[in-house]
């Protein structure tokens, strides 16, 4: 059963309205606005896995793409600014525009501060009151600070030390490219540092969908809501694979060889820390 | 340079025990001394391997010393293995270096696991932690999900179905159906293996092993001493162990095991037979698709062809060439973590030696293999097992 009902309210120019990385980016003569596409009783909210960091991340990734210049002043504190830099390399200036959050799940890169966003003319996606509202009960549960590991456990060092590898794909470059990083080859030489960045894109190798009851425990509270975790290996055209969870919000049943791309979003969180990292979202389905 | 025997081996009953762990470790020592055919005191042993995850924490540090003081073995060299659910299989194969160097005559070899004492909210903890913590868990992957990615991409690349791991459930679950240790002893269909709770993608639930309590302990012996204490033992002609990428992501493939196949190689030229000599094999099929992996990976099918090995019901017992798992493998006995290891080490002493229950015993088996494996496949330990001794 899909996880959301697509219905489109309003006046729609789609030419006006980018898709991008599940959310939608639209552009006005000055200022650029990333909103996410789900609707609960008439408000703007989140995805299952998405924040104002992820949506930060993939409004500035946009504009690099596009190469709009620009430059920012200030980042509002709602952004999770250490992931943003190390995901999208941005630096603040002295001058520039304002990387503000809205009143609801949406942000926006203005010269002025904004505070409402206009919801009429962006397509939209119902979202279900009570899955909704489910998933930011687990959310809440698993950030509770109480709610810690009682065996397997990813430290804030280890998880820092790969961190840009994780958020960016920044891979090594030593002969031949590696991804996830390494530390030393079988000569006792120390690899060296990530350097190259992976392509944006990849094909699924191989794909499952885990069962509730056999998730991970940073897992456990939010799996049986979602109906378990999809999981996919694929590979990429510069050689290195990996393993990465397929976004929450998307209800797609992966195939080998499809093409994914990659998104920055919420992984789990745990001790009252919430933890990026890349997700894959399946883009091109062979039929 | 001095031949190791197998002169002792007992085990626990696999499945939920009430006995704590040094009521279990006790229990398959017990065993494991009464196994031997003259006569054996604890105080004999010169030293001690006990193979141990140590799931649930409850005793991380110092688990050897415990047990062993717990079972009459107070003050020789203890020490706890631990890889994955390979740790016994490489605690047998510390002990048999300790033969070996001549530093010690005789040495025990065991695992033990406690799984089953855990609250279901403590144990989602404790599973999959053996995979890359960092980059595979974090990608949503316990162990279902890790061997899931393999079966899909295997029935990819070759002729292969589900169906062909379901002959492998419903196989294993028929060897261990009058194996008294086994875990669980029931008859499964076809239809119902097919069918099962899908737990990842396409593995059901009949593909998977169950959590088990359990421990087993082997009893090795020097060539020079072997006659103070039987004088039918079973002679470890081959022994050796390999690793590999912890993550699978990292493997250029993920249809085959490169640690079994590198172990493997190794066992049977120092016990100087082939694959095509072992007339029994214990392999650690934690999934079904690891039995049909291992089967190509050990030789007893070409690549590709695992399938097709599991499809002929090749390896039923005494059906033919090689009886692959006569226990019940991990699917049917069960697996106990760091107890699986010697646990397959027991049951093929007690089949070379003709011991098991009637109705299971493979006939007239000379050699024996057991193959053990740490997470999918960073590690792997290979055993190759003979009734007579390699000369």
């Amino acid at each position: 059963m899909p996880l959301v009902q697509f219905t489109y309210m309003g006046e729609i120019e789609m030419s006006e309205v980018v898709n991008f990385h599940g959310y939608l980016i639209s552009s006005e003569s000055n200022s650029f606005t990333i909103y996410s596409p789900y609707i609960v009783d008439d408000n703007r909210v989140f995805g299952h896995d998405s924040d104002y960091t992820t949506m930060a991340i993939s409004l500035i990734k946009h504009l690099v793409i596009n190469e709009v210049e620009f430059t920012i002043v200030s980042v509002d504190e709602k952004i999770n600014f250490e992931v943003l830099q190390i995901a999208t390399d941005i630096q603040l200036s002295e001058n520039g525009r304002i990387l503000g959050c809205g009143d609801d799940a949406s942000l926006y890169l203005s010269s002025t501060k904004q505070s409402t966003v206009d919801q009429l003319a962006i397509p939209s996606t119902l979202m279900d009151v009570n899955l909704y509202q489910s998933m930011q009960i687990a959310w809440k549960s698993e950030l509770d600070i109480r709610n810690i590991s009682q065996g397997a456990y990813v430290s804030k060092q280890q998880y820092d030390e790969s961190l840009s590898s994780r958020l960016s794909l920044i891979a090594q470059n030593d002969d031949k490219i590696i991804w996830p990083p390494r530390q030393m080859n079988s000569d006792g030489v120390t690899l060296s540092k990530e350097s190259t960045n992976l392509s944006p894109k990849a094909n699924v190798l191989t794909w499952t969908k885990l069962s509730a009851a056999g998730a991970p425990s940073e897992f456990a509270i939010r799996a049986p809501i979602l109906g378990g975790l999809s999981t996919v290996m694929v590979e990429f055209d510069e050689g290195p694979k990996g393993v990465f969870l397929v976004v929450d919000d998307e209800d797609i049943v992966p195939k080998i060889g499809d093409s994914v791309e990659f998104v920055v979003r919420m992984l789990y969180g745990q001790e009252g820390i919430v933890r990026y990292g890349t997700k894959a979202r399946i883009c091109s389905s062979q039929l | 340079m001095v031949d190791v025997a197998i002169v002792g081996a007992g085990q626990t009953k696999y499945g939920n025990h009430q006995s704590g762990m040094k009521g279990m470790w006790a229990e398959a020592a017990y065993n494991a001394f009464q196994s031997v055919d003259k006569d054996f005191q604890p105080k004999q042993i010169d030293e001690a391997y006990i193979g141990s995850v140590a799931f649930g924490g409850g005793q991380l540090g110092n688990t050897a010393a415990l047990l062993t003081e717990h079972s009459g073995m107070k003050g020789i060299p203890v020490r706890r293995v631990e890889n994955a659910c390979a740790s016994s299989g490489f605690a047998l194969r510390d002990a048999w270096m300790a033969i070996k160097s001549g530093q010690a005559d005789v040495v025990i070899a065991g695992g033990i696991e406690k799984m089953n004492d855990l609250t279901p909210e403590r144990k989602r903890f404790w599973l999959g932690v053996s995979g890359d913590t960092e980059w595979e868990r974090l990608a949503g992957l316990t162990f279902p999900g890790t061997y899931a990615l393999m079966a899909r991409r295997y029935f990819h690349e070759f002729e292969s179905t589900h169906d062909d791991l379901v002959n492998i459930s419903v196989k294993n679950h028929w060897h261990g159906l009058d194996n008294e240790m086994a875990h669980i002893r029931k008859d499964v269909s076809f239809d119902k293996a097919k069918n099962g709770f899908m737990v990842a993608d396409p593995l059901t639930l009949y593909d998977c092993c169950p959590t088990s309590d359990g421990a087993s302990c082997v009893i090795l012996a020097a060539d020079h001493v072997v006659k103070q204490f039987t004088d039918d033992p079973v002679w470890i002609n081959g022994s050796a162990a390999a690793s590999d990428y912890l993550a699978l992501h990292d493997r250029p493939s993920i249809t085959q095991l490169i640690a079994t196949q590198n172990a493997a190689k190794k066992a049977y030229q120092m016990a100087g037979i082939e694959a095509h000599n072992i007339d029994l094999a214990e392999v650690h099929d934690c999934f079904t698709i690891a039995e049909l992996l291992a089967t190509e990976d050990l030789g007893f099918a070409q690549r590709g062809n695992g399938g097709k090995f599991a499809r002929d019901g090749a390896g039923r017992r005494n059906e033919g060439d090689v009886c692959i798992n006569p226990s019940g493998g991990l699917k049917s006995k069960g697996h106990p973590l760091g107890a699986t290891g010697t646990g397959q080490t027991v049951e093929i002493f007690k089949q070379l030696r003709g011991e098991v229950e009637q109705s299971r015993q493979v006939r007239d088996a000379e050699n024996a293999l057991s193959h053990n494996v740490g997470g999918s496949g960073a590690t792997c330990a290979v055993h190759v097992y003979g009734r007579n001794r390699n000369e």
